[in-house]
């Protein structure tokens, strides 16, 4: 084993290898994750928390991410090679051998739970192990290959961070914490058959039963609207819940016909061509919204209640 | 002997085996509900895979099945080169 990963590092150059293993961990997902536990623990704070447990829990949910990332990667390895969007993956390419990305997963998944108890409380670090399991066991071995509602129950993992961002500040779960898991829960639906609508054949030709790939595009684009007013009403709830000010309730509110009105659009077109490219419009958007509302959740809570 | 004592063991055996029967029932309940909703979650993609199979639209090789295929081609290619030999 020492041996082979010897010749794996003089084989490749030590650049390529780290960014290999940067890409294991999808960091491109990673950073929507802490886009929103940031925002979040500033609005259980009432203001800004200490910048250690900021960067405390930024660590820690980032190394929990990454390590539940790695062993989706790992296990996906079969269906990555298959899929135009994911052959360029490092255990596809070979850049990284199956059992090297298994160990690095294991490896920070285990750092980010040391990590959260120590340096930030022993719930968020529960928390963020148990979003890895369910992501790793519920939704990358049991769902993904055999069910549509994959991404609708799967979503809860990426839904945690919110958890872990309040958890950290207050060492619990409370109610505003459980709707901004909620708006993320049902956000993800609509933003990641956005993107599964646009890849459809790589789904169709990995066997994957994505909804569009086994639903058609209409159907999945009126679930879409329907999550989509959904994320509109928890949005709204938690300004009344969490006591939250006009900066937050005016985003809301704007972000909010946007996200459903690009899930009606979507629903009304019947070009196969413009669905796709419409809805790979709709996935970036969907990213903008969960990135906008957050930053109006920090504003709102910094810049005060002065509108 | 009072009559406290000689029902206390018959009272006993009468509330364990009801006690079992009732988590028998729940176990039961439990597993039905359990397989009707996974049932449900995947009927729709196991129909739809149906359709796919029954199209003739090839099935996604499982790395698993790779390695067997990788593995039987070694196997194969071992006796070529023995009945070369």
């Amino acid at each position: 084993m020492a041996l082979r990963l010897a010749l794996v590092l003089t084989a490749a150059p030590a650049g390529t290898r780290v960014r290999a293993f940067v890409a294991l961990t999808k960091p491109r997902i990673i950073e929507l994750l802490l886009v929103t536990t940031v925002p979040t623990m500033i609005v259980a704070e009432r203001g800004l928390p200490s910048v250690w447990l900021m960067i405390n829990t930024v660590l820690g949910g980032t190394l929990a991410a990454g390590g539940a990332n790695a062993f989706n990667m790992y296990i996906d390895r079969d269906i990555d090679a298959i899929m135009n969007r994911t052959k360029n993956r490092p255990l596809v390419t070979g850049e990284i051998q199956p059992r090297e990305a298994l160990v690095v997963a294991a490896v920070i998944e285990t750092l980010a739970f040391v990590w959260l108890w120590v340096f930030v409380n022993l719930l968020s670090a529960v928390l963020a192990v148990g979003a890895c399991a369910f992501y790793v066991i519920v939704y990358t071995i049991w769902l993904k290959r055999t069910s549509t509602q994959n991404i609708v129950i799967g979503g809860a993992a990426g839904a945690a961070p919110v958890l872990i961002g309040w958890s950290s500040v207050t060492n619990s779960v409370g109610w505003a914490a459980l709707i901004l898991f909620g708006v993320i829960f049902f956000w993800t639906p609509p933003h990641f058959w956005a993107l599964a609508i646009k890849y459809e054949d790589d789904y169709s030709a990995a066997d994957v039963p994505m909804m569009p790939v086994v639903q058609g595009h209409r159907s999945t684009a009126i679930q879409m609207t329907a999550y989509s007013v959904v994320v509109w009403a928890l949005t709204l709830a938690f300004w009344v819940v969490a006591d939250m000010g006009w900066i937050y309730l005016l985003v809301a509110m704007g972000l909010g016909v946007a996200f459903t009105g690009g899930a009606v659009r979507l629903m009304t077109l019947t070009d196969r061509q413009q669905q796709q490219s419409e809805s790979l419009r709709y996935f970036a958007f969907s990213i903008t919204h969960l990135t906008l509302l957050f930053a109006a959740l920090a504003a709102d809570q910094l810049i005060g209640w002065g509108i | 002997m009072t009559v406290s004592t000689i029902c206390a063991p018959a009272r006993l055996e009468y509330e364990t085996a009801n006690r079992l029967k009732h988590e028998q029932v729940l176990v039961g309940a439990c597993t039905t509900l359990w397989c009707n909703s996974e049932n449900q979650l995947v009927s729709s993609a196991t129909q739809w895979r149906r359709g796919r199979r029954l199209a003739g639209m090839a099935k996604v090789k499982r790395t698993s099945e790779m390695e067997m295929e990788r593995r039987n081609c070694r196997t194969n290619r071992g006796s070529d080169r023995r009945t070369t030999r």
